[in-house]
């Protein structure tokens, strides 16, 4: 018998040597909501990080169908800035979810990695938007400070069918160490 | 100005010089394959043509200042007969230019 309260590991990656990408599936019908955490993850290069799902085990990159937008707050400026993006719009690279910022956001700095706490929703239903909403913090060289980017995101089905997992990778570079965590919700 | 096709040689060129790339898949670690490889040839690509054509708008929308500065810039021209809200606006914008 399989006791279902609680947080559930599903998946646990740990990177020990140089990794461009990280995917973590084995979501199912067991659970309803499922969830991510990041633990320390560093990487080769200050690139974004970024998010893709996948489908039986293939990872997705279809243009338009990724959606998002995000905000994030630098604990060094006198006033927090506030931003927003929607990937739909303008850019080329609309493919996979931007979990960090544009830009000059990094995680490259050897003191701190980037924690994340990342939630699944929609991920068994065919016709309903796959949803994501996301929380990490990470050290912003470029501002010498604490970074935090809060942001939601979808990804509209083109076809009927059902997510079972997630990949993160970076727009350049590598993941040198970090702590991937695939958790399922209890119902 | 690179076009999206340059931005991809030069792309392909970095991935090229990074084989072997590894991919981490529920802890077992694989090869990327052909595809895996030319998708990140693609991601670089667009990720370059994304910091070339849209990277001046968060430079400028860092370099603007929160919005409490700049009232207290343009209270100030008001009071003093100043400009410094306008020459800092154009300033920024003049450093950080628009790709045309």
């Amino acid at each position: 018998m399989v006791f279902k309260q609680g947080l559930h590991v599903i998946q646990k990656t740990v990177i020990t040597s140089n990794t461009a990408a990280v995917t973590l599936t084995g979501i199912d019908d067991t659970y309803d909501v499922y969830h991510v955490r990041i633990i320390d993850a560093q990487s080769t290069t200050v690139e974004p990080m970024r998010c893709r799902i996948t489908k039986s085990g293939t990872v997705v990159d279809s243009d338009n169908n990724y959606d998002y937008a995000w905000w994030e707050r630098l604990t060094n400026r006198a006033s927090p800035g506030f931003n927003s993006f929607n990937d739909s719009v303008g850019s080329a690279n609309a493919g996979s979810w931007r979990i960090q910022h544009q830009n000059s956001d990094n995680q490259a700095g050897t003191a701190m990695g980037l924690n994340a706490e990342i939630d699944l929703f929609n991920f068994r239903n065919a016709n309903a938007n796959t949803q994501i909403r996301w929380s990490c913090i990470f050290n912003d060289e470029s501002w010498d400070g604490i970074s935090s980017t809060k942001g939601a995101g979808g990804f509209t089905p083109s076809s009927q069918s059902v997510s079972d997992g997630v990949s993160f990778f970076n727009d350049s570079g590598e993941f040198t160490r970090g702590t991937f965590i695939l958790y399922g919700y209890s119902k | 100005m690179a076009t999206l096709e340059e931005l991809t040689t030069e792309a392909t060129a970095e991935i090229e010089a990074a084989k072997p790339l590894y991919k981490q898949v529920n802890n077992d670690k694989l090869e990327f394959t052909d595809s895996d490889y030319a998708q990140s040839v693609t991601d670089l690509a667009n990720s370059k043509w994304d910091a070339q054509q849209f990277g001046y708008i968060q430079a400028r929308q860092e370099a603007y200042g929160s919005i409490g500065d700049q009232l207290d810039m343009q209270y100030k021209d008001l009071v003093d007969g100043t400009t410094t809200w306008k020459d800092h606006i154009a300033t920024v914008k003049s450093d950080n230019p628009k790709p045309a």
